[in-house]
């Protein structure tokens, strides 16, 4: 991983942050659901640079939305972490430049993660919601993202190329 | 050791930190507050970043809201604007409804004066062509309307029944120039033909020479036709034409009624009581 590379994904991934507690919240009631974003980063991160380096990036990628979500610390950290462990798996077998690719392995990866979620909630960990709730919930969370990952990946590639230029 | 961690480096990063996290969230799981330096931290640091974010989403949002209301404004000044012109219709129609009261109230106050029996019929037509001066009228035979039947309105004498169909008639106006209405003159009593014109005008004939006719005097109808009662206006002499060497002088009758405006008429369904032919004098 670069220093341009990293510094683009830190700020894609505040960016996202950004957008991800200020502007969509203002927008569920008209699309319904929050997609999350940073799991689109998480993603990026497996494929493009699956690395220890990657994994802290993800893990403090996570922390940081335990912090701006949900009330269990640790909670999102998990899911992010398990998250960029299967992507770092499939890196080697998925095109990690095209936005075709990614929305099916955001999808695939935001199920996984909403499967942990419930397994978590079943167990009665991270909180006293049923865990059909929580699946159904992490579910449309993972659509939301596969649908928004295109765009996530423009921003990062073209924060990429305005770091590679300067 | 050292080389397997160096050579399963991913792994091994990944399997401490999915066992930090789930560390994390047994440990924390439950907890009502959250006190972790690291998120207080975080949280200090983006919250100007987050503040101004939430800025520039509010006014953007507020902008958006402010497009969506123009639109919504827009819709509702059509839709009270459809609203209004729905209400003067209706204000148009009631108006209708209330001059067509008018008329029929007047019609029937007029009704007793003339006629016993009576209908009331809607004027629904005019002469097709125009040579000759008649109105179709929404009553026929079935309503009691005969071939010939004196025709009134509040104003005056309209005309007589042409033909009675079965749900409607057409009247022959007294401007028709083969119509004709026996008359006298109110105030000089003296007798005539009123009858119409190609023009759509009448005029009075018969009228003697010796007769001392006046412009403005009002023509009525003198009940000797046996088709219309006597006394009712037909109109008011407007020139007089005392040319020529014939025994009777002529004068031009400007109808009472409007026949332009006519929207409801009477009909008499029984000829009038014929009055007593006069005596001639000795």
């Amino acid at each position: 991983m670069t220093i341009q590379s990293a510094l683009a994904t830190a700020g894609t991934a505040v960016a996202v942050l950004l957008v991800q507690t200020t502007v969509l919240p203002s927008l569920r009631p008209v699309i319904g659901v929050t997609p999350n974003l940073l799991l689109v980063v998480a993603v990026y991160i497996g494929l493009r640079h699956p690395s220890a380096l990657g994994a802290c990036s993800v893990f403090v990628l996570g922390y940081c939305l335990d912090t701006f979500a949900g009330t269990t610390l640790g909670f999102h950290t998990f899911g992010l972490v398990l998250v960029f462990a299967a992507a770092s798996l499939a890196s080697s077998t998925v095109r990690n430049d095209s936005g075709g690719p990614l929305v099916v392995v955001v999808f695939a990866a935001g199920c996984l993660e909403a499967v942990a979620a419930a397994g978590l909630f079943a167990f009665g960990i991270g909180g006293s919601a049923p865990w059909y709730d929580v699946l159904r919930f992490g579910l449309g969370q993972a659509a939301g993202a596969a649908l928004c990952a295109p765009l996530v990946l423009w921003l990062v590639t073209r924060a990429e190329r305005v770091l590679d230029v300067v | 050791m050292i080389e397997f961690l160096r050579r399963n480096r991913l792994l091994v990063t990944v399997a401490l930190l999915l066992v930090v996290s789930s560390g994390l969230v047994v440990s924390r799981s439950g907890d009502r507050v959250r006190n972790d330096t690291f998120g207080r931290l975080l949280l200090d640091v983006m919250a100007p970043v987050m503040s101004l974010s939430t800025e520039v989403t509010a006014t953007i949002g507020g902008m958006w809201r402010g497009i969506t209301g123009v639109f919504q404004l827009r819709d509702q000044v059509r839709f009270l604007l459809r609203e209004l012109r729905e209400s003067n219709h209706e204000v148009t129609r009631l108006t209708e409804v209330e001059l067509e009261n008018e008329r029929l109230r007047a019609l029937l106050a007029f009704r007793p004066e003339v006629h016993e029996d009576t209908i009331t019929a809607r004027v629904i037509g005019a002469d097709a062509l125009g040579l000759s001066r008649s109105l179709a009228i929404n009553r026929g035979t079935l309503d009691g309307v005969r071939k010939g039947a004196a025709v009134l309105a509040p104003d005056g004498v309209v005309g007589q029944v042409l033909i009675a169909g079965r749900h409607a008639s057409r009247v022959l106006l007294i401007t028709d120039h083969n119509s004709g209405v026996d008359g006298i003159v109110q105030r000089t009593r003296a007798r005539g033909i009123v009858e119409g014109s190609l023009g759509g005008g009448c005029g009075l004939k018969f009228v003697k020479r010796t007769e001392r006719l006046e412009i403005g005097d009002l023509v009525i109808s003198s009940g000797m036709d046996g088709t219309f009662p006597k006394g009712l206006p037909i109109g008011h002499i407007a020139e007089i034409d005392r040319r020529g060497q014939s025994l009777f002088q002529y004068a031009t009758v400007e109808p009472t009624v409007d026949f332009g405006r006519l929207e409801e008429v009477l009909v008499a369904r029984q000829p009038p009581v014929r009055m007593p032919a006069p005596v001639p004098a000795q």
